[in-house]
């Protein structure tokens, strides 16, 4: 099947919205993904003319080169022929692990369907369950791939029946997922099974699949299979039963095109009017409509710059429009249209709606823009503040690199923004910090890689300030003696902190949705109304005053004053979160210079933070959750492992070959534990951490932690009190 | 003892015997460099005057270290030098207050100062003057907003504005001040300064003093010497005051501004919607009490225009709106119909979610 096309071609088909499927690969780690893209974009990945030469020099490439490509790349597309009409597959980039931070649900907006990739032996682990739950919450139709078979024959040597249990072991564990987590009217449509031909199975490694109705097509049983796997004879499997053949048709045939799944997708992934003009567009995937683009994926480019790519779900964008990044008051004119041909980019200077452009000239996209040329509501909240849980701090071996190495980090947070730098030559301090010791890692192989050496220190855990109820009021004087602050703080419900974790409710919305949603979680009518601002961290600023004078104009040196406060907490000079701080009343000076920012904020922040003093503040901590896979043996020492670090079992789960322990231990206790459980397990245990959520610090290790930080920042080593910010009476 | 000295307008030649005299008895002197303004030559006769007894002090010096300056006081003749008079247009009566509440004695030294200087050089009646504002060096749209309003009431009650200048970070200039003023009116939609007379009073005082009297036009394009500068826009004049502007002043047919509030002009043009609504509005159910409604919002109309002309503005407003809603309801129950006239006015829309 000729991969080669020029250009034109490609255009001809991304024309055909019916010849397009938008798709991507979720999977627990180690699953397979990268293996299964890989082998795809070996046998199937689109080549244009100029490439092709080249594209058989790529067969030759080392092979870590090669991989390089595919992790680097933020859309693969993928060529193939189905009963003789063209089919153009973009299999776009979900993130590999999964993290707090949305990525994973950004990237799933684009896609309409998933390749669950589970691995035989494994089955169906945590993170199959939470990319399953999050696709499905976006309405993105699964398919299964169950992969690494081989494992089965050849590591585990079961018998052809027990082969067959355990493939339907894990389909029937995928479909209880579905069964759980799908909308009621999708529950059944999107069950999958061999008869409907949506699961194939298979080895990525050897680059052989099939699907049931493949196999039969072919005439070729289950033993034959088998009889060729244990006579060594991958060849034949791979000619006959090659892997790109079994996964793409079961893509085509299953997933749907772009404007068949914007139909009954967009309701759901977009918050705005469905039956406004942008709205209908969506939904009809209008090429002629309101250009609108939702960026999944920034990179950099030595030679283009900055290339921003995501789904186009209307009209259609070419050379020289210019673009607005919605909420950001920032348009842009777009230099070149590309499309993605395999790994590769190419210039196609115009592309409809239901397509996956990569922009060159929008400079300042980010991950998670909506690029429209209207003000629209967006497809997600402007979400840059993340909220990293640990950072490490990093120093060039060679001075001279540090020219190289600033550069480098800044790209770095332009690709991920989740990952955050601190960069101050002053003070000879470079900071990475991000979610979890592996985005840390993973960091870290990309500086190793762009060959720069740099030595690193130990990971620190970040931790978060917030109170435990209601404080007093308290009043807070401007500098000048002439403007007065009356502020009092609360915790913020956790349902609501989770709301604006999820991006569900966020400050650029529209005031009138906010007071709904805060009504609808038992707020106060005048409180809900009276929000000044939500801030992603988890925080609200409420207005309760009754007819202040000068407050409008003062209202952003307060929210300033605000800021410092959630910025640095009063314990330790950490983040806060969860924290809600209402504005009671009050007194400003007549005279705008006598209440300018330097007065109004200091005003504000003495009030919050001695207010917080008297809420129970605490510390919380970022608890990570556990996954460990180990031989039964060995499921003692993991659960006396995992206690013996202020862990918490949270399940065990027994299966023939394994026992899989889900624990729940502290960040900051996380230091050592791989080589101890190396010791302790021989060696024998798989296992993957992820964030799961902040709790407070227990008691007895509370002031110990905050003396710790504060020592770290230099801070004075004792607790501060209500005195340090507000006059006795 | 803390002594709350007042230097004048800027220059040497205002300090006050009794400022000096002070500042000579004194163990140590705080200049405040950052509420007013002070020539360079002020700055080198107080040096050379107290030698190593004068502090410069900053903003966060008079302000966060006002308890240690008090502290201090109960044992030493300590001085706050500053700018103008020193109680006038800054804020520190704290410095007294904190003096008071811990016993320490304290005396003040009145100075010139600006708000009296300019008041004086304008020839307008100080009797006339509606609030004082500053416009900070740094101020944004939304100050600008809340310092046009300031204007715009006092010349609504017929009285002068002073508007002083910021003199941090090298001053604000009256150009710089006025286009933001300016800009805010535009799209305010609104015209008070574009239409007044303004004067512009720069450098009193001081060496290379001027006054600039005339439309927004003239002052913006005259050019002026370097800051302090100072705004005045006049209300209503009185026959001496206008004399006065255009005899010493030189200004050109000052105008007085015939009060017509902000608050008249949105009744007028709610009244003429209201008017252009009666004349076209179709009744769509008769009988009832449709007909008699209709009439009783006329005459609220009435009222409207009879308030108006006596100078009542917000009962015209208040009677017009009241029309307003007799209409709008009629509308809503389907048994009128019409369509407000396009423009700034009108119906009102609800700006907060209903309960
Ligand atoms: N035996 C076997 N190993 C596989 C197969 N597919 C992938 N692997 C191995 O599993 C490991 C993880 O694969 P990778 O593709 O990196 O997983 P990812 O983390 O999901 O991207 C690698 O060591 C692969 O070589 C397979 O079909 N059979
Ligand atoms: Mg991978």
């Amino acid at each position: 099947m000729p991969r080669v096309k020029k250009i034109s071609e490609v255009k001809e088909i991304l024309r055909n919205k019916d010849q397009i499927r938008n798709i991507g690969i979720i999977a627990h780690v180690d699953h397979g993904k990268t293996t299964t893209t890989d082998s795809l974009l070996a046998a199937a990945g689109l080549l244009s003319p100029a490439l092709a030469g080249k594209a058989l020099a790529l067969d030759y490439l080392e092979e870590e080169q090669q991989r390089q490509m595919t992790i680097k790349a933020a859309n693969i597309s993928l060529y193939y022929e189905l009963d003789g009409k063209p089919y153009i597959i973009n299999l776009i980039d979900t993130p590999g692990h999964v993290d707090f931070s949305g990525r994973v649900t950004r990237a799933l907006r684009a896609i309409d369907g998933a390749i669950v990739v589970v691995d035989a032996v494994e089955g169906v682990m945590t993170q199959t369950e939470t990319v399953i739950r999050q696709a499905l919450g976006e309405r993105v139709k699964p398919v299964l791939y169950i992969n690494k078979i081989d494992r089965l024959i050849k590591e585990l040597r079961l018998s052809p029946e027990k082969i067959q249990e355990v493939i339907s072991r894990i389909v029937l564990e995928v479909n209880r997922l579905i069964e759980m987590y799908a909308e009621p009217e999708y529950k059944d449509a999107w069950k999958v099974s061999f008869q409907a031909g949506t699961v194939a199975m298979g080895s990525s490694k050897d680059r052989w699949g099939f699907t049931l109705q493949q196999a039969q097509k072919k005439g070729i049983k289950f033993s034959d299979i088998l009889k060729a796997f244990n006579e060594g004879n991958i060849d034949w499997l791979r000619e006959t039963l090659p892997l790109h053949e079994a996964i793409l048709e079961m893509v085509i045939k299953n997933h749907p095109p772009p404007h068949v799944a914007q139909r009954y997708r967009i309701p759901k992934i977009w918050k705005g009017d469905i039956e406004s003009e942008v709205g209908k567009d969506m939904i009809e995937c209008n090429d002629d409509g309101i250009p609108v683009m939702i960026v999944t994926d920034v990179k950099v480019d030595p030679q283009a710059g900055v290339v921003a790519t995501g789904r186009l779900f209307s009209g259609t964008v070419r050379d020289g429009d210019v673009l607005r990044i919605v909420g950001r008051n920032i348009e842009r004119r777009v230099q070149q249209v590309t499309v993605y041909m395999g790994p590769n980019r190419e210039i196609v200077n115009e592309l409809p709606a239901g397509n996956i452009p990569a922009l060159l000239g929008i400079e300042e996209a980010r991950a998670g823009d909506t690029l429209s040329t209207i003000d629209m509501v967006p497809f997600e909240s402007l979400k840059y503040v993340s909220d990293p849980v640990v950072t490490v701090a990093i120093e060039p071996k060679h001075s001279k690199d540090l020219p190289r190495l600033v550069e480098f980090l800044n790209k770095l947070t332009i690709e991920d923004p989740t990952l955050v730098t601190t960069i101050r030559p002053e003070t000879g301090e470079y900071l990475i910090s991000g979610m979890g010791t592996l985005h840390l890692e993973i960091a870290l192989t990309w500086i190793q890689k762009a060959g720069l050496e740099v030595v690193a220190g130990k990971p620190i855990i970040l931790y978060r300030e917030s109170v435990l109820k209601r404080g007093k009021v308290f009043e807070g004087k401007s500098p000048n003696k002439h403007n007065r602050i009356y502020i009092y703080v609360e915790k913020l419900e956790d349902e609501v902190v989770e709301l604006i974790r999820k991006g569900e409710l966020f400050d650029e919305m529209d005031r009138r949705t906010i007071a709904k949603i805060l009504r609808d979680h038992g707020w106060d009518t005048d409180e809900a109304r009276g929000v000044w601002m939500i801030d992603p961290n988890g925080n609200i600023f409420v207005d309760m005053t009754k007819g202040a004078q000068y407050l409008h104009e003062t209202k952003a040196y307060i929210l300033s004053g605000f800021q410092r406060v959630i910025q640095e907490g009063p314990l330790a000079g950490e983040k806060v979160r969860g924290l809600k701080a209402v504005l009671v009343n009050v007194d400003l000076h007549e005279d705008p210079v006598h209440r300018g920012l330097a007065q109004i904020a200091p005003a504000t922040w003495r009030a919050v933070y001695a207010s917080m003093l008297t809420a129970e503040p605490t510390l919380l901590e970022p608890i990570m959750r556990i996954d460990v896979k180990v031989p039964q043996d060995f499921m003692g020492a993991v659960t006396s492992i995992i206690s013996s670090k202020r862990g918490r079992i949270v399940n065990v789960t027994q299966s023939e070959y394994v026992t899989t322990v889900i624990g729940e231990i502290p960040a900051a206790e996380a230091g050592d534990l791989a080589d101890q459980m190396r010791a302790a397990t021989m060696g024998k245990a798989f296992w993957g951490m992820e964030f799961a959520a902040w709790r407070p610090v227990p008691a007895s290790l509370f002031e110990k932690v905050v003396m710790e930080i504060r020592k770290r920042k230099g801070m004075p080593l004792k607790l501060p009190t209500v005195e340090d910010y507000v006059e006795e009476a | 003892m803390l002594k709350l000295v007042g230097l004048g307008l800027g220059s040497p030649e205002y300090f006050t015997r009794a400022a000096l005299r002070e500042l000579e008895d004194s163990d140590v002197v705080y200049l405040d460099t950052y509420t007013g303004f002070l020539d360079e030559r002020a700055v080198s006769e107080l040096r050379s005057l107290l030698g190593e007894r004068l502090v410069l002090a900053g903003r966060r010096d008079l302000e966060e270290g006002s308890r240690r300056l008090v502290e201090l006081a109960e044992k030493e003749e300590v001085s706050v030098a500053v700018p103008g008079d020193p109680l006038i247009a800054t804020t520190h009566s704290s410095l007294l207050v904190e003096a008071a509440r811990r016993g320490v004695s304290w005396r003040v030294v009145h100075g010139v100062s600006v708000l009296s200087a300019a008041v004086s050089r304008s020839g307008l009646s100080a009797y006339r003057f509606g609030r004082t504002v500053t416009v900070p060096r740094r101020a944004g749209a939304e100050e600008y907003e809340g310092i046009y309003r300031t204007i715009a009431s006092n010349v609504e009650l017929g009285l002068h504005t002073l508007v002083l200048l910021d003199t941090a970070e090298g001053g604000l200039t009256a150009h710089e001040a006025l286009r933001s003023l300016l800009e805010v009116e535009a799209s305010m939609g609104s015209e008070v300064l574009s239409r007044s007379t303004l004067i512009t009073l720069t450098r009193i005082g001081l060496e290379g003093e001027a006054v600039v009297c005339g439309d927004a036009d003239r002052v913006m394009w005259s050019s002026l010497p370097p800051p302090p500068h100072v705004l005045i826009v006049p209300g209503k004049l009185h026959f001496a005051e206008r004399e006065f502007l255009e005899r010493v002043l030189g200004c050109e047919a000052p105008r007085s501004r015939e009060t017509v509030s902000p608050t008249a002009a949105r009744a007028r043009s709610y009244i003429e919607k209201a008017r252009e609504v009666i004349g076209k509005l179709e009744v769509v159910v008769e009988g009832g009490e449709t007909r008699r409604l209709l009439e009783l919002a006329e005459s609220y109309v009435n009222d409207a225009e009879t308030f108006l002309r006596s100078g009542r503005s917000e009962d015209a407003l208040v009677a017009v709106s009241y029309a307003e809603g007799i209409f709008d309801a009629l509308r809503l129950l389907g048994l009128v119909r019409f369509e407000w006239p396009r423009g700034r006015g009108g119906s009102f829309s609800p700006r907060e979610p209903s309960r």
